[in-house]
C-alpha cells in the first residue's frame, strides 16, 4: 500500500498550489455563464457577430437539448481535458527535477509507482470535477438530474484517459515545455473539433470521432435521466482509448532503462 | 564478504561505451571514493548500482545478492544522494523527508522520529516547516542528503553532493559524511574535488573511460608517482603561453595551467629547472614565484588520465 503515499503526495502538491485549481474553476465557471448568456441572446437565430479579431458564428439552438445542460456537460468535460495538460506538466517536472529518479530508487516496484501516480491524479480529477459541479449547482442552480453515480462513472472513465495520456506524453518527451506544448495543442484541437464550443451543428461529423464529444454526450444523456447503458458505446470508446494509451506507456517503460 | 561487488560491468549508450568491464569491491563500513573526469562513467556506474539503469553485461552484488534479480529487497538498504537536488520545492523540509521515508516502509511515530533525526543530522531541524524554495543552495543540498538517510541505509551512495555550494555547507556535509562513516554506514562518494575525497575516503578508485584505472588508499595511489615532484610556478600572465614546449621536455610527465599558476610534474626537477625557466622567459613571461612540491592525489590523477579532474 506504499503507492498510497505517492498518490497522496500528488494530490497535496496540486491542491497546495493556489494558482491551479481556483483559477481553473473560476475560468470554467465564467465560461459556463458567458456561453449560456451569449447563446440565450441569439436564441432561434443564426447570427454572425464580427469583431476585430475573429468572426464568431452562433448557430441555432439545438432543439433536442437544454442549452444549460449542454454547456454544463461540455465545460465539465473541457475542465477535465485541460486538467490533463497540467497533470502532464506536473509529471514531466518530476522527470526534470529528478525526483522521479529518487522514487525509482526506492524499494517500490515500477507497477506500484505507476499505480500511485495514476490513482493520485484520477482522484484529483474527480475532486476537481466535483468542485465544479458543486460550484455551478450552488451559484447557477444547475440541476445534475440526481445522476451522480452515473456522472461519477463517466468522470472516472474520462479521467482515466486524461491521466494515461498525460503519463504517456510525459514519459516520451520528458521536457516540460515540449510536453505542455504537445498536450495543449492536442487537447485544444480536440475541444475545438468536438463542437462543444458552439452549441449547434458545427463540426457535427468530425466531432463524432472525438473523445471530448463522446464524453460530453454521455454526460448530457445521464443528466437528462437516461440510464448508463444508453451511453455504453461512449464509455467503451473512452475506456478503449485509455487502455491503448496505457498499453503504449507500459511498453515504453518496460523497454527502456528506469 | 564485500558489501558491494561489481564484476565486469558494461554499459553502452548507442556507440558510446560508458562503462567498460568495470570491476569493484567495497568492504562494509568503508568510505569509498570514486573519482574521474566528466563522462568517465561514474554516474552511469552509480545508476546501475541503484537499479536506475540495467547493465548490458556484468553483475552487481550487494550483500552477496544479485541486484538485477532482487533489486526490491536490496534497495531497502541503499540510499542515494543524487547529483541534482531532487526535492519537492512546494513541500516543507519535513514533508520531503517524510515522503521519501514512507517509500521505504516507515510510517507513523517511527517515521516522524526518523525524519526528526535526519533533520537534526543535516542541521535543518529549525527549518523543518519551511519550504526549500527559501533555502540556500547549501541547505537544499543538505535536505537532499537528509531525504536519502532517513531510512538509515547500510550503503549510502553520494553523487557529487557538494557541487556549487558555500564553504559552510560543504564543511557541514563533509563532517556529516565522516560521521556516517564512523557509524558504520558504507559510503560511496563521487566528487570532482580531490581534496574532499582525500580527506574523507579510506579507499579511492580512479575511473576513466569507464574503467577503474587505479585503486587503493591515498598512500598507495601516491606511490604510483612517488618518484616525481611538482614544480609550481606563478607567472605574471599566461596569455598565449605555449605549454607544448614544456610538455616536450624529456623528463616532464605533464604540464598544466590554472590561471596564472603553472604546474609541471617531473622526475628530475633540479635537472630541468633551468630549461623550464628558459622556455618561460623565451615566451616573455615573468616568474613571480616558484615552489617544489611532493605529489598530491590531484597529480596522481593528472598523471594517470592526462587530464585535470575538473576538465
Amino acid at each position: 500500500m506504499r503507492f498510497y503515499y505517492i498518490a497522496l503526495k500528488e494530490i497535496k502538491s496540486f491542491i497546495k498550489n493556489p494558482y491551479i485549481i481556483p483559477p481553473l474553476l473560476i475560468v470554467h465557471f465564467l465560461q459556463f455563464v458567458i456561453s449560456i448568456n451569449v447563446f440565450n441572446n441569439f436564441v432561434g437565430e443564426s447570427t454572425i457577430t464580427k469583431n476585430t479579431f475573429a468572426t464568431i458564428e452562433i448557430i441555432n439552438k439545438n432543439n433536442n437539448t437544454n442549452i444549460v445542460i449542454f454547456y454544463g456537460a461540455f465545460i465539465l468535460t473541457q475542465l477535465l481535458a485541460l486538467s490533463s495538460i497540467i497533470v502532464a506538466a506536473y509529471i514531466t517536472s518530476e522527470w526534470e527535477n529528478k525526483t522521479y529518479d529518487r522514487i525509482l530508487v526506492s524499494p517500490l516496484s515500477i507497477f506500484q509507482i505507476n499505480i500511485g501516480i495514476f490513482s493520485g491524479y484520477i482522484t484529483l480529477m474527480i475532486i476537481i470535477s466535483a468542485l465544479f459541479m458543486f460550484l455551478i449547482s450552488v451559484l447557477y442552480g444547475f440541476d445534475w438530474g440526481g445522476a451522480y453515480f452515473n456522472i461519477f462513472i463517466i468522470t472516472v472513465s474520462l479521467s482515466f484517459v486524461c491521466v494515461t495520456f498525460a503519463m504517456l506524453i510525459s514519459n516520451i518527451f520528458k521536457q516540460t515545455k515540449i510536453v505542455a506544448s504537445i498536450a495543449t495543442f492536442t487537447v485544444v484541437a480536440f475541444i475545438f473539433l468536438s463542437g462543444g464550443l458552439f452549441a449547434g451543428a458545427v463540426f457535427n461529423k468530425i466531432s463524432r470521432y472525438t473523445l471530448i464529444r463522446w464524453a460530453f454526450d454521455a454526460y448530457i444523456s445521464v443528466i437528462e435521466g437516461k440510464p448508463l447503458g444508453s451511453v455504453s458505446i461512449n464509455l467503451i470508446n473512452i475506456l478503449l482509448t485509455g487502455i491503448i494509451f496505457m498499453a503504449i506507456y507500459i511498453m515504453i517503460t518496460r523497454k527502456g532503462d528506469r | 564478504m564485500p558489501i558491494v561487488k561489481v564484476n565486469n560491468l558494461v554499459k553502452r549508450y548507442g556507440s558510446i561505451l560508458a562503462v567498460d568491464n568495470l570491476c569493484l569491491s567495497i568492504e562494509k563500513g568503508e568510505t569509498f571514493g570514486l573519482v574521474g573526469p566528466n563522462c568517465a562513467g561514474k554516474s552511469t556506474t552509480i545508476k546501475m548500482l541503484v537499479g536506475l539503469l540495467k547493465p548490458d553485461r556484468g553483475e552487481i552484488f550487494i550483500n552477496g545478492i544479485d541486484i538485477v534479480q532482487n533489486h526490491k529487497e536490496i534497495k531497502r538498504n541503499i540510499g542515494l544522494v543524487p547529483q541534482d537536488v531532487a526535492i519537492y520545492e512546494n513541500m516543507s523540509a519535513r514533508e520531503n523527508i517524510e515522503f521519501f521515508g514512507s517509500l521505504y516502509g516507515l510510517y507513523g511515530k517511527n517515521l516522524k522520529e526518523m525524519a526528526s533525526e535526519a533533520l537534526e543530522f543535516s542541521g535543518l531541524y529549525e527549518k523543518q516547516n519551511e519550504r526549500p524554495k527559501k533555502f540556500s543552495g547549501g541547505m537544499k543540498r543538505r535536505l537532499n542528503i537528509a531525504c536519502s538517510i532517513v531510512h538509515k541505509p547500510q550503503i549510502l551512495i553520494m553523487d557529487e553532493p557538494t557541487v556549487g555550494i558555500d564553504a559552510q555547507s560543504r564543511n557541514h556535509i563533509l563532517s556529516s559524511v565522516k560521521e556516517l562513516g564512523k557509524s558504520g554506514t558504507t559510503v560511496i562518494y563521487t566528487s570532482h574535488y580531490m581534496e574532499e575525497v582525500e580527506s574523507l575516503c579510506t579507499r579511492i578508485g580512479i575511473v576513466d573511460f569507464g574503467r577503474i584505472i587505479a585503486i587503493g588508499n591515498k598512500n598507495e595511489l601516491k606511490n604510483l608517482i612517488d618518484s616525481e615532484e611538482i614544480v609550481a610556478m606563478e607567472l605574471d600572465n599566461t596569455s598565449d603561453f605555449r605549454l607544448d614546449e614544456l610538455s616536450s621536455l624529456d623528463e616532464v610527465s605533464s604540464a598544466v595551467l590554472h590561471g596564472n599558476q603553472l604546474q609541471i610534474v617531473t622526475s628530475n626537477s633540479h635537472g630541468i629547472l633551468q630549461d623550464i625557466i628558459e622556455i618561460i622567459l623565451r615566451q616573455d613571461k615573468k616568474i613571480i614565484n616558484i615552489n617544489l612540491n611532493t605529489p598530491s592525489l590531484e597529480n596522481v590523477f593528472l598523471k594517470l588520465t592526462g587530464r585535470n579532474l575538473r576538465d
